[in-house]
């Protein structure tokens, strides 16, 4: 057990302490404490105002922000669209044992097989022994380590560890933080400038999300009810746009098969009504293609 | 990794730590981190926390994807010289889905879709203290 980390029991005790501090950061940060006056030496400010917006803009003045960031829904965000959708099995109970290559150190093959093992955790921090967590976790400290991630995301997993191993986080805490680690955290890692690899990472959590969709809608028999999950054009697109290495090859056995079940997902997406089981089949097998090569 | 940071801080219950760690975020993002962490003790999960610098009148669009079935409820904060901050939805071919009611710099804005949908989530200080760059900061979250 880290020493310096609290125990569930002394987390309890401060949490009367945490929601008045957050409280402050909250009241601080949104402006609702009075205000300062202001310096006698404050420089007169100008203000600036503009119209407001119609209801017509022209999308090609946009600025555009991160789409790794922002585009991609997440595993969970999956499984919750699935029960929106009416589908009755959860995607945890079809998380599958998996074994991976031996050969770890192809940069595309670690970065897509992350984002599985990514997947994998989300949808199971419910339902997982803490043992099947730590090494899931472990798996992806490997591969953070192995993608030059940083010391930052190595340190956090290492926490996140040590405190699961020690008893000290509840699964709802935990589950909040391993949201945050990768729908924020891993988006702004750099990897040394290698652009692709966060992307690469989102289309393995994505394909696996994907995935177990397709098993889910094939298992319930309502292949019609998966369609406004796996009809995603634009996140297919997106991934197309980094199957290839940074001077334009694909270069690795994944990418080619990344490639491959990608273009046949964009005709899945942009299939006109709702998808039948033929189409649920070629979204299953598809995305099985990528994770038999990790 | 200041985003990461902060939150586990608060999830683990270090409290004393917190305000310090805390202050490696600008006011806006800290503004919307507490936000997003008081919805998700309401049961909202977390899509996507960004934060941006600027000024008044210029935009700042993010892509987003969204499953029919699913609220979305989006959360901003501009820094305190920001006066009315204007948050949108916007499809594929700019017609506005949706709009922030609320004025002020903190709007919120919910949005159901009824089908797959892809629109850019657009954020544009309109009236501010100064004309100046200020940070804004968004978070993304579904139930």
């Amino acid at each position: 057990m880290n020493p310096t980390r609290p125990t569930g029991l002394a987390v309890g005790r401060t949490m009367g302490i945490v929601v008045t501090i957050a409280t402050l950061v909250i009241s601080a940060a949104c402006g609702t404490t009075p205000p300062a006056e202001p310096a006698a030496e404050e420089a007169p400010v100008e203000a600036a105002a503009v119209a407001p917006l119609g209801d017509q803009l022209d999308i090609s003045l946009f600025r555009q922000g991160s789409s790794a960031m922002t585009l991609v829904p997440s595993p969970r965000e999956l499984q919750a669209a699935l029960g929106a959708a009416g589908l009755e099995t959860t995607l945890s109970t079809l998380v599958p044992a998996r074994t991976w290559k031996p050969d770890a150190k192809d940069p595309d093959r670690v970065a897509v097989r992350t984002g599985v093992i990514i997947a994998d955790l989300l949808l199971t921090v419910k339902t997982a022994k803490d043992e099947e967590m730590i090494g899931r976790l472990a798996s992806i400290q490997d591969g953070m380590k192995t993608l030059d991630g940083g010391s930052d995301i190595d340190a956090t997993i290492q926490d996140l560890m040590d405190r699961i191993k020690a008893g000290a986080v509840d699964r709802d805490a935990l589950l909040s933080e391993l949201d945050e680690l990768s729908q924020v955290a891993v988006p702004e890692l750099e990897f040394h400038g290698k652009k692709r690899i966060v992307p690469l990472i989102k289309a393995g959590s994505w394909l696996a999300g994907a995935h177990l969709v397709a098993e889910a809608a094939k298992k319930d028999d309502k292949p019609a009810a998966s369609s406004g999950i796996l009809k995603q054009p634009e996140v297919v697109s997106y991934f197309q746009g980094y199957t290839k290495a940074e001077e334009g090859k694909v270069s690795s056995e994944v990418a080619q098969q990344l490639e491959t079940s990608l273009a046949q997902l964009e005709t899945v997406a942009k299939k006109e009504g709702p998808l039948a089981a033929t189409d649920v089949d070629t979204v299953a097998t598809a995305t099985h293609a990528v994770m038999e090569l990790l | 990794m200041k985003h990461l940071t902060a939150t586990l801080l608060l999830a683990a219950g270090l409290a004393v730590s917190a305000p310090a760690h805390a202050q490696s975020d600008d006011a806006a993002t800290a503004c919307v981190r507490a936000k997003a962490w008081e919805a998700r003790q309401q049961g909202w999960n977390l899509r996507a926390l960004d934060a941006s610098s600027l000024r008044p009148g210029e935009l700042r669009a993010w892509p987003l994807a969204l499953a029919p079935g699913l609220t979305y409820r989006i959360l901003t904060c501009g820094e305190e010289g920001i006066t009315a901050l204007d948050v949108l939805l916007v499809d594929g071919n700019g017609n506005v889905v949706a709009r922030a009611a609320d004025s002020g710099r903190e709007p919120t804005l919910e949005h159901k879709p009824e089908t797959p949908s892809r629109v850019h989530l657009v954020v544009r200080p309109r009236e501010a203290k100064t004309g100046d760059a200020l940070h804004t900061a968004i978070a993304v979250l579904y139930r």
